[in-house]
């Protein structure tokens, strides 16, 4: 069960990117341990909320808080030894290896320039990881063979060799067949259950509400609401957020989310 | 442990292998180096001018043109290849674009520029890096800042680095019309690339410095493996990303232009060794950087050999160098065709 030690506090944030308000004065807090889902449609501000906790982009109003510490008053390398991210894609113009990437997660550890190799250390994380997620054939393969599903697999491993207390996910099952969908979702799910806070975007609202235990609905940059799934996705909050019908199906503690039309479609059909 | 561990002794094993093989490549064209050339002297003869061993045989002006001539050119062809290959790492990595080079990017055209500008204007000799090295800087950012402006895509890249390059290539042709026949002769081999005017004085400037500079590069392998990685990834794990990239442009100018003020514009060394080191030991720079260092060395040194020795060919009786640049371009020029067609069917350009 997650603790209910406050990890991340954001207070009013606020982006600007020229005149579009990405972030509209966003407020929240994550507990220790939990896997928050971020949820909103496209251009609702997920992305760019999860860039301000780490850094990317600095809010043009608020403030953002790790165990208490505002992110501003961290170096870049104390903070990657605290939060590491999983991103949507990475760029694939060179051929590194999957071993190549996943020793990447050991370089906020690896002080100073004389170091050359990695230490004994930062191999037996590497391959305590390595091992859990079943990577060890695939090490030697260049990246950009693998499918999409082991590219995120492997994205994951680098951030867990990271050794975080937080992990920010874009996108995190986004191009995955259904299978990788439920093993990234657990995946997740079972690093959160080891104390580490898991923040994810999703679009997926079943998979969302099935492995977060709280959710947060994003539109227009401003928070719609925040709480449980149960509480979250409902018929209304969803036609408000996603102008979509939905119909939501209590089956035991699962929901099930059936999208049946959209509302104030942008797509002229006649 | 087994897995991790393995593939860190594979990469080990991988760069002992091809620095060790690279190292004694570069003693053999070394020694060719210094036996090839209008005067030919016999391997032996070479050996003991070079060791000093038979004081009593006196090889008069053979003496001279192996120590003083050839020596100083060949190590010189060394360095330079190692620098340019590195500059063309280090470009390729930070701009995550396997198509540049410091020729490309109009960096050496632009230090040539700067370095007969000097020249032109009367300045001594020694300044010449450093003028080289300002005008490097200055046509690299233009490009950086085109590139962007034409929306910063690989192809952009390219593109604006060959503009910029076009135009002071052609302000150094210009400024042939204006200085004395004797400087006119120190562009035009600029213009064409050539290492026949090395001295020990220039290799004496050139050595430390980039030697320091490419220990230096060596040093910061790691943070180029995580910016492979894209920007936002590289910042994620500890990099102040905007500061790296300043410090690497300033290495890449360094690095390309220091050759370029001794030997003019070579271009195509910093593309093509890279890129084939990339093929043998990876894209990790704890591998990547040293092999760029002897592939690169080994690449000029035979370019220059070939340059020397090529007229045995196609006219023995008349004893005249080809141009060293022109050269590897004729080589260097269809490898980048290549790998635009390779390139642009992986991503979009």
């Amino acid at each position: 069960m997650p603790s209910n030690k406050i990890k991340i506090k954001i207070v009013d944030v606020a982006v600007q990117f020229d005149s579009i308000r990405a972030l509209n004065n966003v407020s929240f807090h994550v507990n220790t341990g939990e896997f928050v889902g971020i949820l909103g449609p496209n251009g609702a501000g997920k992305t760019t909320l999860l860039r301000c906790i780490y850094k990317a982009v600095k809010p043009s109003s608020g403030a953002i808080y790790i165990d208490g510490k505002n992110v501003e008053e961290f170096s870049y390398k104390k903070l990657a030894r605290i939060i590491s991210s999983v991103p949507a894609e990475i760029p694939i113009e060179f051929n590194l290896t999957v071993a190549d990437i996943i020793l990447t997660g050991r370089y906020p550890y690896m002080d100073g320039s004389v170091r050359w190799w990695e230490s004994k250390k930062d191999l037996l994380k590497a391959d305590e990881v390595i091992r859990k997620l079943r990577l060890q054939n695939l090490l030697n393969r260049l990246f950009y063979t693998l499918s999409s599903g082991q590219k995120r697999i492997v994205l994951i491993a680098k951030a867990l060799v990271q050794e975080p207390k937080i992990i920010l996910a874009d996108e995190l099952i986004s191009n995955l067949d259904l299978k990788y969908q439920l093993e990234v979702s657990e995946l997740l799910k079972e690093i959160s259950r080891s104390n580490v806070t898991v923040l994810a975007t999703f679009h997926d609202l079943n998979i969302a509400s099935r492995f977060c235990n709280k959710l947060i609905l994003l539109k227009d940059g401003k928070v719609i609401s925040i709480g449980e799934p149960s509480k979250i996705l409902t018929p209304d909050l969803i036609r408000e957020v996603y102008d979509v019908k939905a119909k939501v199906i209590k089956e035991s503690d699962k929901l099930i989310i059936i999208p049946e039309k959209s509302i104030n479609s942008n797509i002229n059909y006649s | 442990m087994s897995h991790i561990i393995d593939v860190l002794k594979q990469k080990k094993v991988k760069l002992f292998i091809t620095v060790t093989l690279g190292t004694f490549l570069i003693f053999l064209f070394i020694l060719s180096a210094l036996c090839i050339g209008p005067a030919y002297v016999s391997l032996t003869k070479t050996i003991s001018i070079l060791l000093n061993v038979d004081n009593k045989q006196d090889y008069g002006n053979l003496r001279n043109i192996v120590l003083n001539i050839r020596l100083p050119r060949a190590l010189c062809a060394v360095i330079f290849g190692a620098a340019l290959s590195v500059a063309g790492a280090l470009a390729q990595a930070t701009l995550r674009n396997p198509l540049v080079d410091p020729y490309i990017l109009g960096v050496s055209s632009g230090a040539a520029f700067g370095a007969a500008l000097f020249l032109l204007l009367g300045f001594s000799m020694l300044i010449l890096p450093a003028a080289a090295f300002i005008s490097g800087m200055i046509a690299f950012i233009i490009t950086i800042f085109l590139s962007r402006l034409a929306g910063g895509t690989t192809i952009s890249v390219v593109l604006s680095g060959i503009a910029i390059g076009t135009l002071f290539s052609s302000l150094l042709t210009l400024l042939i019309y204006f200085c004395s026949e004797e400087k006119s002769h120190y562009i035009v081999l600029w213009l064409t690339g050539s290492l026949s005017t090395i001295r020990w004085s220039d290799f004496n400037v050139a050595f430390p410095v980039i030697t320091i500079l490419l220990v230096y590069v060596l040093l910061r392998a790691k943070e180029l493996n995580v910016i492979l990685l894209g920007d936002e990834q590289a910042m994620q794990l500890g990099i102040n990303i905007e500061k790296l990239k300043y410090e690497v442009y300033t290495l890449v100018a360094l690095l390309a232009s220091i050759p370029t003020a001794y030997s003019g514009i070579i271009g195509f060394i910093g593309l093509m060794s890279p890129h084939i080191c990339r093929l043998i030991v990876g894209s990790d720079h704890r591998l990547l950087l040293p092999a760029s260092i002897v592939v690169g060395a080994n690449m000029l040194l035979l370019a220059d050999l070939v340059a020397k020795s090529a007229y045995m060919l196609i006219m023995p009786s008349s004893p005249t160098e080809l141009p060293l640049g022109a050269l590897i371009s004729m080589i260097g020029a269809p490898y980048f065709i290549y790998l635009l067609i390779k390139v642009r069917g992986r991503y979009a350009l």
